[in-house]
């Protein structure tokens, strides 16, 4: 398979060719990437923090794979759905997917204070910002 | 014409043992994810509510219509200011129709990660019996 050697190595090839389609579709249509791509991400800023939230029910911890580095959120894991055994399925809307999405991250951020805490079926991760990426006050005194 | 009525989960509208999805589109809502599973002895709904607390979900059976409501709070009233949205935040709700042969006062529910789990035992009268055979 000579074509194989095109493709950078992936430890899932589903998930590979997955995000290959989607790059694809971004350069085509760069606004509709958001509502395809999982999981979902919103981000919230304070004036200390930046929070990434993601939906991803019956995700456990052990699943997830979060990295942050140069700017980037990295969130790569598994979502297993097992039907109960000796079930006959009379409706499927919810999948087994493995997944993988970066986000680039709008500020400086302290990486290695990043807390990450799954609850709910929600993802929430907490990130400091730098000191200096951090709005200033400045005093105005009257002269 | 209501068109989830159309969409027959299983058998005959008028089966007994039947979980049937009646949801129908609500700006009021979020539509969950559903798998329904049927058993032996029993049909399993699950659903998929993120940011549901066990306390926030409401199970109601009336009128052999099954109603399940996951209230989410709105974590971000006071967190600060988004730079992102990708999904929205609010309720979740679906409508099922289920059938005589359920046995209501028996439904119980649990949630784990985000994922509620309805258990719907069906009554002794309907559930598939083995019938032995014995050689003479």
């Amino acid at each position: 398979m000579n074509t194989r050697t095109l493709f950078t190595p992936a430890t899932n090839a589903m998930t590979h060719v997955r995000n290959e389609v989607e790059r694809m579709f971004d350069n085509v249509f760069p606004f509709s990437s958001a509502t395809r791509s999982y999981p979902a991400f919103n981000m919230i800023e304070d004036a200390d923090r930046v929070y990434v939230e993601a939906e991803m029910p019956g995700v456990r911890m052990e699943d997830l794979e979060i990295t942050v580095a140069n700017g980037m959120l990295t969130v790569s894991g598994r979502r297993e759905v097992t039907p109960p055994e000796d079930s006959n399925t009379l409706r499927r809307e919810r999948k087994t997917i493995e997944f993988e999405r970066s986000l680039s991250l709008p500020v400086t951020l302290d990486a290695s204070e990043t807390e990450a805490v799954l609850r709910d079926g929600i993802l929430v991760l907490t990130m400091p910002k730098v000191e200096k990426a951090k709005a200033r006050r400045v005093e105005v005194t009257q002269g | 014409m209501n068109t989830s009525i159309m969409n027959n989960d299983c058998c005959r509208n008028e089966a007994i043992d039947c979980v049937q999805d009646l949801t129908v589109k609500s700006p009021q809502f979020y539509r969950a994810a559903i798998d329904v599973h049927e058993l032996d002895d029993q049909f399993v709904i699950v659903s998929d509510m993120p940011g549901a607390e066990a306390d926030g979900i409401e199970i109601s059976v009336e009128d052999n219509t099954l109603e399940i409501t996951g209230k989410v709070p709105n974590r971000y009233e006071t967190k600060g200011r988004m730079l992102r949205q990708e999904y929205g935040i609010g309720d979740f709700h679906r409508r099922f129709r289920i059938g005589d042969g359920i046995d209501v006062s028996q439904i119980s529910a649990t949630c784990k990660d985000g994922v509620l789990t309805v258990k719907l035992p069906k009554s002794a009268s309907i559930r598939s019996r083995t019938i032995e055979v014995r050689a003479e």
